[in-house]
């Protein structure tokens, strides 16, 4: 699959706390604070093995991970930024797993996840 | 400038300025018992300046300067220019405060364990924490909680309680008259009188407690309970601060150690005595 390669920064750069089940990142670089849902950390993960494109990362991702069940972030949850403001609220509901199937629909949405991280500021293009 | 006065508040010394004395006599008033900064230095000025320089004696307007300013802060009139050195106060430690990670929060304490009522404003968490301080637990502060970065504790910053239109009938029925200071009718948050806080919590206001419990207490509701999850929480005190950002790093550590050490809970209530039940059912469980 030819496409773009991602590059995410230094494990040192980001600090991560999980907090029930989500994760608040601290990115030193630009001070920005970023509450992720699954699968965004274990993408971010993957990447610090090296940059990758999404057919890499899909394969890093399903050494670690069975990758059929693994359910969809949902939109709107790749970087929401405390830091901004932009945070709702209240939460909203935990999003159901996507009834997407196989293999393809996976890369898909790993293709919109990796969109949300680039626009957080969580990857880059290598 | 013409007038000045210096006070302490918990940790914070205050330095205001006013081309007129009204207002600091209205002040001195308000924070009588409050010490002076021990060194005569003072972390914050506020100056209340005329809006124009002969708008001092013709249909006076009170503007607030200070080292930090928000280019929109509309003028206020004299009449309303205690309320005007307590914006002044209120603003400097917002944009100003670098020391400790701010919560725009009430603090209650009892036996050493502190109580985080944070939400929007009208959510009644100032009305709750002056009703709590009259009632057998120490006010800690009723606007800014002041999380201390190193040690997760809480610092007081007793300021005089702000009490806004339905509020104020609450206190005067529950507090002695001399403590209130004037009532300001007609201000842009409707009427307002502030109070100052008990004996007690001024002369209690270098002692910080440990925070026990966070909640998010909802005014105008049939009582209610639930949890709230770590996620939320942080999201929400990361809304609550006006500091959060300019801490970087410092706050986000000192953010996450208080989700994950303090249990939260949101709180829905009909009137203040049924929060005032409920907030002592819930220290009865903390100290199980």
């Amino acid at each position: 699959m030819a496409g773009p390669a991602y590059i995410a920064d230094s494990p040192g750069a980001v600090t991560k706390v999980a907090l029930d089940g989500l994760a608040v990142l601290f990115h030193e670089p630009s001070g920005m604070t970023h509450i992720v849902a699954s699968p965004a950390p274990e993408i971010l993960e993957a990447l610090q093995e090296g940059p990758a494109d999404l057919a890499e990362i899909l394969r890093r991702l399903s050494e670690v991970f069975d990758v059929e069940p693994l359910p969809s972030m949902g939109r709107g949850w790749g970087g929401v930024d405390s830091a901004t403001r932009s945070v709702p609220a209240a939460m909203p509901p935990p999003p159901q797993p996507s009834p997407i199937k196989g293999e393809g629909a996976f890369a898909e949405a790993l293709a919109a996840r990796l969109a949300e991280l680039e626009a957080a500021g969580l990857v880059r293009r290598a | 400038m013409r007038h000045e006065l210096a006070l302490r508040i918990g940790p914070v010394a205050f330095r205001i300025g006013s081309a007129w004395r009204s207002p600091l006599d209205a002040l001195a008033r308000l924070y009588a018992g409050y010490p002076a900064p021990e060194d005569g230095l003072c972390d914050f000025t506020v100056r209340l300046e005329p809006e124009r320089p002969w708008r001092r004696f013709i249909r006076p307007s009170v503007a607030i300067r200070g080292d930090y300013i928000l280019p929109d802060a509309a003028p206020l009139s004299l009449a309303h220019g205690l309320l005007a050195a307590e914006m002044g106060m209120n603003l400097q430690m917002a944009l100003g405060q670098r020391t400790w990670l701010l919560l725009h929060a009430a603090t209650v304490e009892k036996d050493g364990r502190a109580i985080v009522m944070t939400g929007e404003s009208g959510a009644g968490k100032s009305t709750l924490a002056a009703l709590l301080g009259e009632r057998g637990w120490r006010l800690m502060g009723d606007e800014f909680a002041l999380l201390d970065i190193g040690s997760g504790a809480l610092l007081p910053f007793p300021r005089a309680i702000s009490l806004k239109n339905g509020a104020i009938g609450v206190m005067e029925a529950e507090v002695e008259a001399g403590r209130f200071g004037p009532r300001l009718a007609g201000t842009p948050k409707g009427d307002i009188r502030h109070l100052r806080p008990n004996a007690e919590a001024i002369a209690r206001m270098d002692e910080g407690a440990k925070p026990a419990l966070i909640l998010f207490p909802r005014f105008g509701e049939a009582a209610a309970v639930r949890g709230v999850g770590q996620a939320e929480v942080f999201m929400r005190l990361t809304q609550a601060s006006t500091n959060y950002v300019a801490l970087g790093r410092r706050g986000f550590d000192a953010l996450t150690d208080l989700v994950r050490n303090v249990p939260a809970l949101a709180i829905d209530y009909p009137d203040t005595e049924t929060a005032v039940g409920l907030i002592a059912d819930f220290r009865r469980e903390l100290a199980a």
